[in-house]
């Protein structure tokens, strides 16, 4: 009896260590075939700081291996460049701004997530962050749970979901209540 | 090893010798012992630097010793890959901020900014003034950019210090302090414009003389740096001041062990073939051994500290006492004791010691601490040594040994005659060659002292420029007896150093007071905020526009309200802060009076500089070039000594006129020193070398041996054989030591290398012109 149970628990566990572990391969491998793309997205923030959500649109689009544009369309225009390492700022009524991505570690560590994410580059996300899974194939979601303690001083949980391939929902969760949700609009690829 | 063993077993069973060996073998003991246990040795190149005479070049000097300048380590990281290069810089950086070592690291990286609260409650009296700044205009503006930041892409580090600052005050504060001109970065990191070298930036906790705790740094960083290093593609390059007390002490320490090992074994070979004896050649080293020792002690005593180079130039200036004994050995006739023998000598070799320490007394009595005490060493030596000569040697000679010499000076009276005016010939015209030189044949350069060889100079002079250090060289410099005068005094400057910005003569300049404004700014400042309704109200109209959380910004309003009660920040108070650290270089306080120094970045044009700040009209400001500046202060401490050498030479003039009783033989002794220093001198002008205080330092070794030569060669002669002993002696003299200052001269180090040089050329100079001239006719000491 008592043997049998054992052998049961070893099986679920087995089991369920190849269901997330088959799941979670798959994703990656899924993200990995990263390819130039071009998205709407709407993002509402929800700051202690404002009275209402502050919602902003515009697209977003990636290049690989490392080619990211924001462009940020209302309420105001503005837009934010990064390549390699470097990250280009163009707000309305500024002069441009280039900022060297590596001179700020926590950026630099912000911008590599998102590379990460989005090139299923397990490795990176890896060394900042504690890693689960849920759901499945066809509604996964990803939390990230920061390790780095000058990362985890400003965000308490990346959870980021999606369907098969596609990324639709980025949930920046930071210290104090802060919340940002990104919305990607497919369809418009 | 036999041969020594062997004749010091025969002395110790001769009861005879037993007592003034021992006595002399227990002080030899006790003066090692006290001088390793007592007295410490120094190596800071600032001995060697004229002892300052002004407030401002104390200021100077003090800076030089234990400014930041003397603490910092430059390191380079060349080889590999641009990234290899790029990550090991951060991965040493990080390893090195760990050590409590440092005082600070910088490789460029720009940590996440930390908010000081004692600056922030100050940040409205100590940023510049903006009169615009809580208008309602400039409040909108302000708002505007905060909300762009809050809604950007990325995480603001300032984002929680918005409700108190929404007019980013505080960045806005510290980006005002950050350094005028920053080097070249590449992702991030430091680097040299064609990228091929990674620059990072130690400050030690340790001063850049405390010479052990440097070496242990430096060892330090070799090792953080050979854990980066996995791959053994990259190679570290270490600068700065310490790092050159440690390289010079190394060099110092491994040049003179391989040069007195060379130039002992050299000495006893000569002496050896000469004497044919061991144990003369060993009882030769015994007034050498007295003099190094009594010569130290008499530095600890005197100075409670011995410098390295004194010891190291103590050593090859009191090999000249190798000549004593040499000649006692030589002058020894059969039939005689030693005793009798070193008696018909002794009134010419005591001359001759005299004469020579006046030289060194002459030294003595400089402003350089280094250099008295190697005037002081020396003197002490060389009495030790002659007495040594005196007293104990003659007690340790074999009974009737002697020496049989049958080689006398070749007798060629007509070409010795035509030589002797020939040399004199020469002699003037090298006078009037030296004289007509149409530069300076001084090298006045105080760099030119450093034991350090070129490239080293070069590759720090590289690195500074790379880093975009201040130059060392350019200072402008108040001092007020109080500081909150000097600190309006520098404001009142800033515009006119801007000035010089707009128009090219400097890149850039570091006030005192953009840390630390004067209190009559700070209260200005205080006096310009705006009363608490009126700042409410425009910031009312300004928030219309955005949907900003309602009384978010009431500890703005609380803010901007304290600060109208705050008291002007002080020095003490701002020591404490980051701003500790930059300010704790700008600002001295030295004997009662406040010093202000202002670094200047890449001076293109130091005349309008110079014409700007002297336009002021006012004493207490100063530009200085360093390099112009100790210039100007070795050449008036050479000026000085010449006069004390005019009073040296005129001792020595009274000195041999007593023993000589005759103007014309004074003369006739002098001729011949004052001939191979007018030769050498043109010699070593002819080379190309300019002459520093070093070359002299060996001119006055010239003078002293030469004056030794001429004596003796001078000598009224009672025999044949006499004159047969008195050349020999002088051979063996001048051949040892002309081929101990010959290896010398090989020395890496420039100072020690100039030296021997000299002294070699004077050497064969005094020996030849005390040989041709001295024929003519013998003068007589009593």
């Amino acid at each position: 009896m008592r043997s049998l149970m054992a052998l049961n628990l070893l099986l679920i566990i087995s089991l369920q260590a190849t269901a997330a572990d088959w799941d979670y391969a798959e994703l990656m491998a899924l993200l990995a075939i990263a390819e130039a793309s071009e998205q709407d997205y709407t993002e509402t923030k929800e700051l202690a700081f404002l009275d209402a959500p502050e919602v902003s649109q515009g697209r977003l689009s990636f290049s690989p291996p490392d080619r990211l544009v924001k462009q940020v369309e209302k309420p105001s225009v503005s837009r934010y460049e990064i390549t390699g390492g470097q990250m280009t700022i163009t707000r309305s009524g500024q002069a441009e701004q280039v900022v060297d991505i590596n001179a700020y570690p926590l950026l630099q560590i912000f911008i590599e997530t998102l590379r990460a994410v989005l090139t299923g580059d397990l490795k990176s996300l890896k060394q900042y962050y504690a890693i689960e899974l849920t759901g499945m194939r066809s509604a996964w979601q990803l939390q990230l749970t920061p390790q780095d303690s000058q990362l985890a001083e400003l965000i308490d949980l990346l959870t980021i979901s999606g369907r098969d391939k596609q990324i639709e929902q980025i949930v920046t969760q930071e210290q104090g209540g802060d919340r940002t949700t990104l919305i990607l609009h497919s369809g418009s690829e | 090893m036999g041969i020594e063993q062997h004749s010091f077993c025969t002395v110790a069973v001769n009861k005879r010798l037993f007592a003034p060996l021992l006595i002399w073998l227990l002080m030899v003991v006790l003066a090692f012992a006290w001088l390793t246990l007592k007295v410490p040795i120094r190596s800071d190149i600032s001995h060697f630097l004229p002892a300052a005479s002004d407030p401002i070049e104390k200021v100077m000097q003090r800076k030089l010793q234990e400014g930041v300048a003397s603490r910092l380590i430059l390191i380079g990281i060349e080889g590999g890959s641009l990234k290899e290069r790029v990550e090991a810089s951060r991965q040493l950086h990080q390893a090195l901020l760990k050590l409590e070592h440092f005082k600070r690291v910088e490789n460029g990286t720009v940590a996440s900014p930390q908010v000081d609260p004692l600056l922030f409650k100050y940040r409205y009296l100590l940023i510049k003034k903006d009169a615009e700044r809580f208008t309602q205009q400039r409040l909108s503006q302000a708002l505007d950019q905060r909300m762009q930041e809050l809604i950007a892409p990325y995480p603001s580090p300032f984002k929680k210090w918005l409700p108190q600052d929404p007019t980013a005050a505080y960045p806005a504060l510290l980006k005002q302090w950050l350094p005028p001109s920053r080097p070249n970065s590449v992702q991030g990191v430091w680097f040299s414009a064609d990228q091929q070298r990674a620059l990072l930036i130690a400050e030690t906790a340790a001063k850049g003389m405390e010479i052990d705790r440097q070496q242990q740094l430096l060892e330090l960083i070799e090792q953080q740096f050979q854990q980066v290093n996995k791959r053994g593609q990259l190679t570290l390059q270490l600068s700065g001041s310490g790092v050159f007390a440690v390289q010079s002490r190394e060099l110092i320490r491994s040049e003179s062990k391989w040069l007195s090992m060379i130039s002992s074994a050299v000495i006893m070979l000569i002496l050896l073939l000469a004497y044919r004896s061991p144990r003369v050649t060993i009882l030769a080293a015994l007034p050498l051994i007295t003099a190094m020792l009594v010569g130290s002690c008499t530095v600890g005593l005197l100075f409670g500290e011995l410098h390295g180079i004194t010891l190291a130039f103590g050593i090859t200036l009191l090999g000249v006492t190798i000549d004593y004994p040499i000649h006692l050995f030589s002058h020894l006739k059969k039939d005689e004791t030693a005793l009798q023998g070193l008696m018909r000598i002794w009134p010419t070799l005591q001359m001759g010691v005299i004469t020579t320490c006046i030289g060194y007394l002459v030294l003595a009595t400089t402003g350089f601490r280094g250099l008295s005490q190697l005037g002081v060493f020396t003197m002490g030596g060389l009495l030790a040594g002659a007495l040594c000569t005196r007293w104990l040697l003659p007690k340790l000679m074999r009974k009737g040994w002697q020496l049989t010499i049958n080689i006398g000076m070749p007798r060629m009276p007509r070409l010795s005659r035509l030589l002797a005016r020939l040399l004199v010939l020469a002699g003037g015209c090298s006078l009037l060659f030296v004289f007509i030189q149409p530069t300076s044949i001084w090298q006045d350069d105080l760099s030119s002292m450093s034991a350090l060889p070129k490239q080293l100079l070069r590759l720090d002079q590289e690195m500074r420029m790379q880093l975009n250090a201040p130059e060392v060289g350019h200072l402008i410099i108040l001092h007020a007896p109080a500081l909150e005068a000097l600190l309006q005094q520098a404001e009142g400057l800033e515009s006119r150093l801007e000035g010089l910005v707009k128009s090219h003569a400097i890149a850039g300049f570091n006030l005192a007071s953009h840390y630390l404004p004067s209190h009559k700014r700070q209260l200005e400042r205080r006096a310009a905020l705006p009363p608490d309704r009126h700042l409410k109200n425009n910031l009312e109209q300004a928030l219309k526009a955005y949907h900003f959380r309602s009384g978010l910004f009431i500890p703005f309003l609380q803010g901007v309200a304290a600060a109208q009660q705050l008291q002007p920040l002080e020095l003490k108070q701002l020591s404490e802060t980051s701003a500790g650290q930059p300010l704790a270089n700008l600002v001295m306080k030295e004997g009662g009076e406040w010093f202000l120094l202002v670094p200047l970045y890449g001076v293109n044009n130091p005349v309008a500089v110079g014409q700007r700040i002297t336009a002021i009209n006012d004493a207490s400001i100063r530009y200085l070039q360093l390099g112009e500046e100790s210039k100007r202060m070795v050449v008036g401490f050479r000026e000085g000594i010449f006069s004390r050498i005019g009073w040296g030479v005129a001792a020595m003039t009274l000195l041999l006129l007593m023993g000589l009783k005759s103007v014309r033989s004074v003369l006739k002794v002098l001729l011949p020193v004052l001939l191979a220093v007018t030769l050498t001198v043109a010699l070593l002008v002819l080379m190309g070398v300019a002459l520093s205080i070093f070359h002299l330092v060996a001119l006055m070794l010239v003078a002293g041996i030469g004056m030794d030569y001429s004596l003796f060669f001078n000598r009224q002669e009672v025999s044949e054989e006499d004159g047969r002993r008195t050349f020999h002696a002088l051979v063996v003299c001048a051949v040892s030591t002309t081929v101990v200052f010959t290896i010398l001269a090989q020395s890496e180090i420039p100072v020690l290398s100039a030296i021997g040089l000299t002294t070699a050329v004077g050497i064969v100079g005094s020996f030849v012109a005390s040989m041709l001239l001295a024929r003519q006719s013998a003068v007589t000491v009593e």
